[in-house]
């Protein structure tokens, strides 16, 4: 007879762990923010991501947005785009969801300590952006110069926003916000995130971590080249439809890569040529 | 910015200018200060004016009507407000609202016109200064018309 003895069992990466809904939190009228309960805690690096999965519904990969420094908390900001994530919209505290990971590569935030730093991040793209930055005010001595710069596509589609005050209020913080679009009731700045690039403080080997929809990210990336960034320290996350998350099923490949194993977050040195290839 | 006349435009606009040319621009130029609310220029008039601002936020916007005010971009520090007097019929397409004081210089369209049909070479730089501005502005706008944060799934 065969036996099998509980070491020799690896865990099935394919398996959830139920959490519960601790808490949700509307942004915006498409976009909420939930926070989940992992058992034993939930460890990750900012700009990682899980694969959240709805019974009876489906599966999605979502970046994590919260605090790194409280894994008991697993926080992710989600906008409501097919049914998968429309599912997760409906959910209420005490309801519970399937979550595997955390995935993926993070930010670099180990590569730019004693550096400055520049993030930018647009629209849905800031959510992945908060732990990074969560994570420099947390350590905040071992950062130079840090500033953001944020854009939305009106004030009414802001997230983060008494965050986003708060981080306005540290001395030794930059942070910029823009709108694509406003009212006169806007007294902030009007225009497409890359304007604010020239106002941000950064020297030389200075690294920047860029989020946001394709488009963006490559405007924002030539915005600091033209600023002397060094191509190699322009990091961008990348977005794909994933499917396994482990590196298996080749649903999020792009050119070389797979997003969910060799990103999200990539070098724009190493994928600014892919992002000029329409069939890939 | 004091306000009054300057013997110098200190403005990444003008950076590298030689001093010939320099002077001459800051003969047709002058400090000032504009408070929040003041419109330093309204759609349809007359734009004989170029302001280069070094402190503050400027509306561009139009009257929508039913709309409302429709706020189409904002320029502050290093920014340059106005190039409507560079062609006919040097009119301004915009209304320009102070939002949050503006400290800037002001440059005399009428004055630069004759100064760069005068000196050529000066009127060179100055195209090519200001082309740069327009460039850069209608690059932001092309990428504001993509909407890129909208939904298009």
């Amino acid at each position: 007879m065969c036996t099998v003895t509980t070491a020799e069992v690896l865990p099935d990466p394919m398996l959830t762990t139920p959490m519960v809904v601790m808490a949700r939190r509307q942004e915006t009228a498409d976009t909420f923010t939930i926070d989940l309960a992992p058992p034993g805690g939930f460890p990750f690096e900012p700009g990682q991501f899980t694969m959240l999965y709805v019974y009876g519904v489906g599966e999605v990969p979502i970046s994590i947005s919260g605090d790194p420094a409280r894994p008991e908390v697993l926080t992710h900001t989600i906008r409501r785009a097919g049914k998968v994530t429309q599912a997760l919209a409906g959910l209420k505290p005490g309801d519970s969801v399937g979550v595997r990971g955390p995935y993926g590569r993070g930010w670099p935030l180990e590569a730019a300590r004693d550096k400055d730093v520049v993030l930018v991040g647009g629209g849905i793209g800031v959510a992945p952006l908060r732990p990074a930055l969560t994570h420099i005010i947390n350590h905040r001595a071992d950062y130079r110069l840090v500033s953001m710069a944020i854009g939305f596509r009106s004030p009414k589609e802001m997230l983060f926003v008494d965050e986003i005050r708060q981080w306005r209020q540290h001395f030794d913080l930059d942070i910029e916000l823009t709108v694509d679009a406003a009212d006169d009731t806007w007294r902030g700045s009007v225009g497409v995130v890359t304007r604010l690039i020239p106002m941000l403080d950064a020297g030389e080997q200075a690294v920047a971590m860029v989020c946001g929809p394709g488009v963006m990210m490559t405007f924002t990336a030539r915005a600091l080249r033209d600023r002397d960034f060094q191509p190699e320290n322009i990091y961008v996350s990348l977005e794909r439809n994933m499917k396994c998350g482990i590196g298996l099923c080749g649903h999020c490949q792009y050119g070389p890569l797979f997003v969910c194993t060799d990103g999200p977050v990539r070098q724009f040195s190493e994928v600014e040529r892919l992002f000029g290839i329409r069939e890939v | 910015m004091p306000t009054g006349d300057v013997t110098r435009v200190e403005h990444p606009l003008l950076a590298g200018l030689s001093d010939e040319h320099m002077t001459k621009i800051a003969g047709c130029a002058w400090g000032d200060r504009f408070e929040e609310g003041e419109y330093l220029f309204r759609v349809g008039e007359v734009a004989n004016r170029c302001f280069l601002i070094s402190a503050g936020r400027l509306s561009l916007e139009l009257d929508g009507g039913e709309r409302g005010i429709i706020r189409i971009a904002t320029l502050q520090e290093e920014d340059v407000a106005g190039f409507s007097w560079i062609f006919p019929p040097h009119r301004w397409n915009w209304d320009g609202r102070v939002v949050e004081p503006v400290e800037a210089t002001v440059l005399d369209g009428e004055a630069l016109r004759a100064l760069k049909t005068k000196d050529h070479d000066l009127g060179y730089e100055l195209l090519l200064r200001f082309s740069a501005v327009i460039s850069d502005r209608l690059e932001a706008t092309r990428l504001q018309l993509m909407d890129v944060y909208g939904d298009h799934g």
